[in-house]
């Protein structure tokens, strides 16, 4: 079922929780909603299910307005971070709950609590109380809970955010397949924007209870709309250096104290002539920047320091340094730079240009 | 290649890492005990705490064990050890005890009474203090901190201090001399303290589960009914049990505001049997004490289990 919050705001007492959003999901689409902690991702995911009621706005499922729906009549499965499963209920009666209500009769009920815990693998574990599950386990119930009424649209609030490391990576996986299969509509809340980026079909990135951006995690990637978006999204975070912009010779440079870059020809395109003298952020992520070896004892001016290698598995995190401006980069474990050794840098991919006080992508329109 | 460890060198676990293994394990363990699963006590640790713990209650379990056996017997050996087992104490039950020049009312009315005042206190304590522990847990009103902080300080005074006062509204009310005006004061007075219990047990309750009712189609009422109510047993239980206890034991408000003997309780009987005469009957007061003690008994094994399973869960990583 489509889903389409129409400009909504929550307001607590003076906090504004949620302030103008507008969002719309497409049927059978996973979207998350992405931002750090505060930002009002749940306050978003609980006005969709009904529990808190949007201050201003409306929220449409299908063609309907929902704002005066209660909870239960929604048709949603909702999964919380603490999975809330009910203590005193064994997982087969937190799983036939939703059921029970709905005074489905018992055969019908056996049948479709078995199904969907085969579905899930938590078949053998019917019998226990909540307590005695690992949370992995706990996950499971709590999403076989929110499936058994197959309900319209799936709500999940950071779901994997309890469960370790590596069962953490693992579930994604699976609850991404598990939703393709089911097709069902989903509203994934996260604060881990590597899970958004494998999981989403679209994110919606929210600062502070404002939309930054809605757009397929490729876009996100390439095009971030803002300062924020684009350190948000990425590990490690972009390198951002301040700075200011100037044409020479008909060429468009970026500078500061410590440093000068030629951009590429396009930006020249975009930029027009009148930013001359603005201050700027540049920005570029440290898988695009590229070091070369001097050869020994030459003193080129665009050398940089190796300040710190830190260890990332398959890779290491190198952090360059030219004076005060510090540059991070991504070096395969094949061309280890030692410390204090100097380098040349170079730019492979994207590079960005960000205003210093708005923070917008100099190089987006609108 | 600079700044690397040479390849072939033997890797040596520093100290620190061992330790800190080590403490890991320990906090490991410490999250298992938190989480409430079985952590297998020491054998040692569980002998000795049991001994201790034994030897307290001695003196305790024996006193009453004295209580009981001397109920049943005509007489006591140095006032230790019984003889001669008899009913006579326990006569009571059936017949009217006649006692010097005094004939004191049929046990039996004075037992209602007292199961009426322990009832009602109970009843009522339970039904107000779960909907206001439910109110102060939940919403948020202006004057909520307030209110918390009042019942906290009402309950910080002693009952001695109210007499007075309390005995100037209960005449005012005309209530003096009738059970429902003990029954009151009683219930006003304790409101408080069980309110303060009961919202305890709400603030454990999270709201993700309350919320998750919503979502698997309950309305209010069964969300009270299904998922509240059972995770609420255990403080339920707490203070059933403590407000019936209060009620069955009310000595001073029945004392000082009910004259009409008809209408005592057996706290106040059993006084009466002790205070009227320069000699006392143990046998006598012994058997009566051991009959006021037997639905303490029973109502605290119904609500133990209750009281003993305590936990929120659904959490953990
Ligand atoms: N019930 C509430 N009462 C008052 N403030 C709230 C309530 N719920 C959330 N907030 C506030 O709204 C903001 C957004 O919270 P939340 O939606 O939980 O953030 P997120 O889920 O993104 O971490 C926070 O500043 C939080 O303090
Ligand atoms: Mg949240």
């Amino acid at each position: 079922m489509r889903v389409l919050l129409d400009n909504i705001t929550k307001i607590f007492g003076k906090v504004v929780a949620v302030n103008d959003l507008t969002l719309e999901v497409e049927d059978g689409k996973l979207v998350v909603l992405l931002g750090p902690s505060g930002c009002g991702k749940s306050t978003t995911l609980l006005m969709i299910a009904g529990i808190y009621r949007p201050t201003e706005g409306k929220i449409w499922f299908g063609d309907n307005v929902v704002n005066d729906l209660p909870p239960k009549d929604r048709k949603i499965g909702l999964v919380f971070q603490s999975y809330a499963l009910y203590p005193h209920m064994t997982v087969f009666e937190n799983i036939a709950f939703p059921l029970r209500l709905k005074r489905e009769n018992k055969k019908e009920i056996d049948k479709k609590v078995k199904k969907i815990s085969e579905f899930l693998e938590i078949g053998e574990l019917l019998d226990r109380k909540p307590i005695q599950l690992s949370g992995g386990q706990q996950q499971r119930v709590a999403v076989a809970r929110a499936l058994v009424k197959s309900p319209d649209i799936l709500l999940l609030d950071e779901p994997l955010s309890n469960l370790d490391a590596k069962l953490r990576v693992v579930m994604r996986t699976e609850l991404k397949k598990m939703q393709m299969r089911l097709g069902i509509t989903t509203i994934f809340v996260t604060h881990d924007q590597s899970e958004a980026m494998t999981v989403a079909d679209k994110i919606a990135v929210i600062k502070n209870g404002v939309l930054q951006q809605y757009s397929s995690p490729d876009e996100l990637y390439d095009i971030p709309k803002n300062l924020f978006v684009a350190t948000f999204v990425g590990s490690p975070p972009m390198n951002i250096i301040e700075g200011s912009l100037s044409f020479k010779d008909g060429n468009l440079f970026f500078l500061n104290p410590d440093v000068r870059f030629e951009l590429p020809e396009d930006m020249k395109v975009v930029l027009k002539q009148e930013r001359n003298t603005e201050e700027v952020l540049f920005g570029v992520r440290p898988e695009d920047v590229n070091i070369s070896y001097e050869r020994s004892g030459s003193q080129d001016s665009t050398s940089w320091l190796v300040d710190m290698i830190e260890m990332m598995g398959r890779e290491l995190l190198v952090t360059l340094s030219r004076e005060k401006t510090m540059l991070k980069t991504i070096v395969d474990r094949e061309h280890v730079p030692s410390i204090g050794e100097k380098v040349n840098v170079e730019f492979t991919g994207k590079v960005f240009l960000f205003d210093k006080y708005s923070g917008k992508n100099l190089l987006c329109e609108e | 290649m600079k700044g690397q460890t040479p390849r072939g060198a033997t890797q040596v676990i520093p100290k620190r890492a061992i330790y800190s293994l080590k403490r890991k394990k320990k906090k490991e363990r410490r999250a298992q005990e938190v989480r409430g699963e079985a952590v297998t006590f020491s054998r040692r640790n569980e002998i000795i705490s049991t001994i201790i713990m034994t030897i307290i209650s001695i003196p305790i379990f024996l006193s009453y064990l004295w209580l009981f056996l001397s109920s049943f017997s005509a007489k006591m050996w140095h006032g230790l050890i019984p003889l001669k087992f008899t009913l006579h104490n326990w006569r009571f039950l059936w017949q009217p005890i006649k006692f010097g020049a005094v004939m004191h009312t049929s046990i039996w009315p004075i037992t209602l009474n007292t199961l009426l005042l322990a009832l009602a206190v109970t009843i009522s304590e339970v039904l107000v203090s779960t909907l206001s522990g439910y109110a102060l847990s939940r919403f948020r009103f202006k004057g909520r901190v307030m209110i918390q902080g009042m019942t906290m300080l009402l309950h910080a005074f002693p009952g001695v201090a109210l007499l007075i006062a309390i005995y100037y509204v209960l005449y005012t009310m005309r209530l003096l001399d009738t059970l429902w005006g003990v029954m009151l004061v009683k219930i006003s007075l304790e409101i408080p303290m069980s309110t303060n219990i009961i919202k305890g047990f709400f603030d454990n309750i999270p709201w993700d589960i309350e919320w998750s009712s919503f979502v698997d189609g309950c309305n209010r009422w069964q969300t009270w009914r299904y998922v509240i109510l059972p995770l609420l047993k255990p403080g339920i239980a707490a203070i059933s049990l403590f407000s019936f206890l209060s009620g069955w034991g009310e000595f001073l408000y029945i004392y000082t505001f009910i004259f009409t003997s008809k209408k005592q309780t057996l706290a106040t009987f059993l006084n009466s049997l002790i205070g009227e005469f320069k000699f006392v009957d143990y046998g006598l007061l012994s058997a009566v004490a051991t009959f006021y003690m037997i639905p303490t008994l029973l109502f605290f094994i119904f609500t133990q289990k209750a009281l003993l399973q305590m936990s929120f869960g659904g959490r953990k990583a």
